[in-house]
């Protein structure tokens, strides 16, 4: 909250309402228009009060509700009271007032999306009833509500377009509210000047605006049209200026713009000091000055308002825009004036922060602010002239003013304060010699600003920084909240792209299997995305192909994680699809036998197998390294008559693949399966010659070559060919082998 | 006294001329399962795991008899005989299998085993056709 009495900017203060933020970037301009509105009802209420000298009940009422941001039951209240026969007229325009500005405060107060139509309602209400009743009591102070809330409106939008970055085309709605808005004070002035001159000379009102109660006596006294004039000459000079800072610097347009809030504040800073239009009037014009390159006049403005003792809040708005003209036109960029660096007065920088920051005990926002400023621009400075120690000193004052404006303020000051911070970042080139936890706040602070391209880019000079310094949990974290926005986005091919590169950068990183599987995420929804639209076989296909392969990245890198069996169910389905059965065999093969989805796997693999027959290709299949010993016993398991699947098993098992066992466990299931291979292979086949082989072999490995020996002798007896030229030679090298072992072990082989 | 060592001698003459000194036939080394009973597989002598059985066929071609073991032909009793002797020398007691066809005469069923006796192949068994 800000202490009572503070002045910003604008001459209200915008944070501290209470209502709820719709988005931090949001939050701050909504206050302010918030308080604008505040302001209006303000003056309406006032002029109401000047004109019948009480204040009802039933504002006081709605103003409470409002304060407390129940905005629903105002509204209720205000459209159930409306909808009564029984009012008079003056009671109409009232309430019809007081539900515009329910429902305009309603609108500041809320997410973007629903403000939009809560505006539209606020000025439907207002059209509605000069549509019936044009000539209505206080329909001048109706038009004046209507023009306030374009006003509201255009510099909501203008500060949301000055933190969203200050590009020319996002002001652009910004403008066409202020425009409108001043377009409407323009006519209410004319028109409360017309009739001010023919209530003062008694002439019959000849205008439709000329508010006349029931019985025919003017609603507003002269005295209440001078007053009223005043408001809305402050509130063009307002909308003047609010128009002047959505334009780029030193621009015709802003200098018109200036021009004419100068032209309209010049009277109004003329005011006694105790008129509540006085200080707001001569701080305006001061800045105007400012603003328009006039550093003199605004010297002397600040000067003429020093003079005259104003309280603590305007007193200290003074020091900062003191502040502000010495930083003279080289403000940190996001200031106000949004200026290109210049020259800066030391002399008074100096003198001014030896003031320091507080006046009678007070603190201000704006003050602390504009200290940020500088400090950030005395950083800058000595960044450019290369001078380390300097700006590191900088740098550290200006962390310290924004995490004191962060701790003393109101969410739109933590955010206007961070910004600035986080420009200064993502800019100067020494900021990388900071902590790196500096670049990620900074990064946070441009994306909750909405600006994506900038956070990014900050989050990925952190993660850089931070590699650097050997810092790889700092760099994951970063480079991860960086994809976790494109994920948010649903940018699914950066997010896809980033997640990808955070979790094979740093495999070993706990998160590091979580982001790679939102990589396959992504590429799923790519492929999705592109079934969905229509596109084309060869992308969608080289899409498939993407997916596939950062499948199977995953189970490279993370063969055991708890998603792997679903994954391989997954790539073993598109291996399937595209006409791959022996990788997808493969694939399968791998999920374990107790998943829950051990069963589908099954039914798959039984697919690929078919496949495999249907080609010829079941055996090369088997043979190949991909085929697990786990994969090929589901397998024989399954295909207990099928003898490419029993001999595949077979081999895997005598190779040894079942690294969790001892060897010679193994060598004893192989042989088991052998064995089993045998015995239901026709005697003399070829797959027969191998089992016995193999049998022969497994029983040298486990140290009976005797028993091999025997075992080929007796082959050798009754099936003399062997099996062949080529099974005999091996049968022969293994028999020599075995009568080598026993000779050397003192056996007779025979 | 003097006649009942007459009647011990009488029975001791008795019990001499009635005793039988042939084994039993259900310990003779070859068992015939027949069609029926219930056969209990019991698992070969560990010795004897992975040395095949010889399988020896006997049937009846053009009036005279035909052997094979193990699927391969043999012309003559005495190439049947070198077969048996080899695989004898290499693993004694191999059992051995005999398939005689029905219409092989007796006394050629009775040369094949009486040769697998001969080279000391003791674990004779006939197989015996299931009918259906």
């Amino acid at each position: 909250m800000t202490p009572k009495g503070q002045q910003p900017d604008c001459r209200f203060d915008p944070i501290g309402r209470g209502q709820p933020a719709a988005s931090p970037r949001a939050a701050g301009s909504r206050r302010c228009a918030l308080a604008a509105i505040t302001l209006l009802g303000g003056a309406l209420l006032s002029l109401s009060a000047a004109a019948r000298s009480d204040d009802s009940a039933d504002e006081r009422f709605l103003a409470g509700l409002r304060d407390r941001g129940l905005y629903e039951l105002a509204e209720t209240y205000c459209s159930k009271r409306l909808a009564r026969d029984d009012l008079t007229a003056r009671r109409r325009a009232e309430l019809t007032a007081e539900y515009a500005r329910t429902l305009a405060q309603w609108a500041v107060a809320s997410p973007r999306d629903r403000r939009d139509d809560l505006f539209r309602r606020a000025t439907g209400v207002i059209e509605d009833y000069l549509h019936r009743q044009p000539d209505g009591p206080l329909s001048l102070l109706i038009r004046y509500q209507a023009a306030l809330n374009h006003l509201a409106r255009g510099e909501l939008l203008r500060r949301e377009a000055e933190i969203a970055g200050r590009a020319d085309a996002r002001f652009e709605p910004a403008r066409g509210e202020l425009r409108e808005a001043g377009r409407l004070l323009s006519d209410l002035a004319e028109s409360a000047e017309r009739l001010r001159r023919e209530v003062a000379t008694g002439a019959p009102p000849r205008s439709t605006l000329a508010p006349r109660d029931e019985v025919g006596q003017p609603s507003l006294t002269e005295r209440e049209l001078i007053a009223l004039q005043r408001n809305i000459e402050a509130e063009l000079a307002r909308t003047r200026t609010n128009q002047a800072l959505s334009y780029p610097a030193g621009s015709p347009d802003r200098a018109h713009a200036l021009n004419e809030a100068i032209g309209l504040l010049g009277p109004l800073a003329r005011l006694p000091e105790h008129h509540p239009r006085c200080w707001p009037s001569r701080l305006g014009l001061a800045r105007a000055y400012r603003l328009l390159g006039d550093a003199a006049t605004a010297r002397r403005t600040l000067d003429a308002v020093e003079q005259a003792e104003p309280p603590a809040g305007v007193g200290l708005e003074v020091r900062a825009e003191r502040l502000r003209l010495a930083l003279s036109v080289a403000g940190p960029r996001g200031a106000d004036d949004g200026a290109a660096s210049a020259s800066i007065d030391d002399a008074s920088i100096d003198r001014i922060l030896r003031e320091g920051r507080e006046l009678r005990g007070r603190t201000s926002a704006q003050l602390d602010l504009a200290w940020l400023e500088t400090f950030l621009t005395c950083w800058r400075r000595a960044a450019a002239d290369n001078n380390r120690q300097s700006a590191a000193h900088w740098r550290e004052q200006a962390t310290a003013m924004q995490q004191t404006i962060d701790q003393t303020y109101g969410p739109y000051w933590q955010h206007r304060a961070a910004l600035l911070l986080a420009e200064q970042v993502r800019d100067v080139p020494d900021a990388a010699d900071a902590d790196v936890q500096l670049l990620i706040d900074a990064a946070d602070d441009l994306y909750r600003a909405g600006r994506i391209e900038d956070a990014l880019a900050g989050y990925d000079r952190a993660a850089h920084a931070a590699a650097e310094r050997g810092d790889a949990g700092t760099a994951f974290a970063a480079a991860y909240r960086a994809a976790a926005i494109a994920h948010r986005r649903d940018d699914h091919a950066e997010a896809g792209r980033r997640f990808r590169q955070v979790s094979v950068g740093q495999p070993e990183n706990p998160r590091a299997e979580a982001a790679h599987r939102l990589a396959i995420h992504h590429a799923g929804e790519l492929i999705r995305a592109g079934s969905a639209t229509g596109t084309s076989a060869a992308m969608t296909s080289s899409l498939l192909a993407d997916y596939a392969e950062l499948l199977r990245e995953h189970l490279r890198l993370w063969p055991e994680s708890a998603e792997a069996d679903a994954l391989r169910l997954r790539l073993g389905r598109i291996e399937l699809e595209c006409g791959r059965p022996a990788e997808a065999l493969a694939v399968l093969g791998r999920i374990a036998a107790d998943s829950s989805i051990a069963k589908q796997a099954r039914g798959e693999m039984r697919r690929s197998v078919a496949g495999l027959q249907k080609s010829g290709r079941l055996a090369d299949a088997l043979a190949a390294d991909a085929a697990s010993p786990e994969m090929l016993a589901r397998l024989a398991e399954a295909y207990p008559d099928e003898g490419d699947v029993q001999e595949a098993y077979a081999l895997a098992l005598a190779s040894g693949g079942a690294s969790n066992q001892a060897p010679a466990e193994v060598l004893r299931r192989a042989l088991e399966q052998y064995r089993a291979v045998e015995a239901r292979s026709p005697e003399g086949s070829d797959r027969w010659f191998r089992a016995k082989y193999a049998v022969a072999e497994l029983h040298f490995r486990l140290g009976r070559p005797d028993r091999a020996g025997k075992i080929i002798r007796l082959v050798k007896i009754v099936h003399p060919e062997l099996g062949g030229p080529a099974m005999r030679e091996q049968f022969e090298r293994l028999l020599g082998r075995c009568e080598r072992s026993g000779e050397r072990a003192g056996t007779d082989p025979r | 006294m003097t006649p009942m060592i007459d009647v011990i001698f009488l029975l001791l003459i008795f019990f001499v001329c009635t005793a039988s000194f042939q084994p039993p036939e259900q310990v003779l080394p070859t068992q015939v399962s027949l069609p029926g009973a219930v056969a209990t597989e019991l698992p070969p002598p560990e010795e004897l795991l992975d040395l095949d059985e010889l399988v020896i066929g006997l049937k009846w071609s053009d009036a005279a008899p035909a052997w094979e073991i193990n699927g391969r032909r043999y012309g003559d009793l005495a190439q049947v005989r070198a077969v048996l002797e080899a695989t004898q020398e290499v693993q004694p007691g191999l059992p051995v299998i005999l398939k005689v066809e029905p219409r092989v005469p007796m006394e050629h069923v009775v040369d094949l085993y009486d040769l697998c006796r001969a080279v000391g192949l003791s674990r004779v068994q006939f197989a015996a056709r299931v009918e259906s």
